[in-house]
């Protein structure tokens, strides 16, 4: 068993909080990840996992908001956090510059997200270990 | 490394499709090898004769033509699919090499995507 | 051992399932496991923990998950292994192939 290897993974979500089970399973995963002490090259949204990038979605006062436990994740762990362009411009997750460059009234990308392109899944594919996809169920 | 990007999920009725397209196409132009698998319903991708201008959305058929162009090396078919949806291999919209996925199939490529 | 055509054996793959049993994806999964693999049971695909008859290679399954359906745990004459998060993790580093279904 390759128990005590240190290996590096990037985390692809595409499954969406509140519609599906994968912000969360992912969120346990990547913990478990931290904890046996690999390393997390970046987090990928990409298709409706996106909408986890939302800084906008309140969650019931008795319901986790997986926006904001993700997001404490992120920067307790210095881990880079990406958000697919096109998904994100499709589903209305935006930053200030693509807020501005679309002429829209806000923005709502929360940090550490950044948004960029499917290169950045490609380097994953090529440089981690390990990619892993979490999709939605059925 | 090569990867193979399969689509299960016939055109039009959801857009996870078109997303898993979209990263063969990002492969494609970051030069890396990439082939596409379509099962199940995903062998409707390849029916000649679609036309969604009434549905509001781009015919399919042309996307996957540019595929090749753009480098996209292979379509994969399931060939239970295709009989299952009563298509035949010779009547469809673009090359493609009919397969019967299984391990021998997978092991050859080093990622596979299946949104 | 499985043999590939060209007598090579086949590099074992750890495959990941979260569908139902009657979503057409389990059936996908199933026609690609391999002797030699391994495959985990998560979320709704726990529900397929009765039908592990199936599975022609080891089978994991997320206890959380089996544990949140209120189903019950596999017998010790089952072939299937509970796992934790962690457990899943060391999955994860021991297969240098996997696939998410």
């Amino acid at each position: 068993m390759a128990q005590t290897q240190s290996l590096s993974y990037t985390l692809v979500i595409t499954g969406a909080p509140y519609a599906s089970q994968a912000p969360q399973t992912a969120l346990g995963f990547a913990s478990a990840l931290v904890q046996a002490g690999h390393r997390i090259d970046r987090i990928f949204l990409y298709g409706d996992g996106v909408h986890l990038a939302s800084a906008l979605s309140c969650a019931p006062s008795d319901e986790i908001n997986w926006t904001q436990a993700w997001s404490g994740f992120l920067s307790e762990n210095g881990i880079p956090a990406i958000v697919c362009v096109a998904s994100a411009l499709r589903r209305g997750v935006l930053d200030e510059t693509e807020q501005k460059r679309y002429g829209k009234m806000a923005s709502n990308l929360v940090s550490p997200f950044e948004i960029a392109g499917l290169g950045e899944w490609i380097d994953s594919l090529k440089r981690s270990s390990r990619t892993l996809y979490f999709n939605a169920a059925d | 490394m090569k990867t193979l990007i399969i689509v299960d999920k016939p055109p039009y009725g959801d857009w996870s499709g078109r997303e898993a397209l979209d990263m063969a196409f990002s492969l494609a132009a970051f030069d890396q090898p990439v082939s596409l698998l379509f099962v199940g319903g995903g062998v409707n991708w390849l029916r000649s004769g679609q036309n969604a201008e009434n549905i509001k959305q781009k015919t399919v058929t042309r996307q996957l033509g540019a595929a090749a162009v753009f480098g996209i090396e292979e379509f994969l078919v399931d060939s239970e699919g295709l009989s299952a949806y009563g298509m035949a291999a010779d009547a469809l919209s673009a090359d493609v090499i009919c397969v019967e996925p299984g391990p021998d199939l997978y092991q050859q490529y080093q990622h596979i995507v299946c949104l | 051992m499985p043999l590939t055509q060209t007598g090579t054996e086949l590099m074992p793959v750890l495959h990941v399932l979260n569908k139902s049993p009657n979503h057409p994806r389990f059936g996908y999964c199933l026609a690609a496991l391999a002797d030699n693999d391994a495959l985990i049971l998560i979320e709704n695909a726990v529900f397929g923990l009765g039908s592990a008859n199936r599975f022609r290679c080891r089978v994991y399954a997320l206890q959380d998950d089996v544990k949140a359906r209120g189903l019950p745990s596999p017998s010790a004459g089952e072939a299937i292994e509970l796992v934790d998060l962690p457990g899943w993790v060391t999955l994860t580093a021991t297969y240098s192939r996997i696939v998410h279904w």
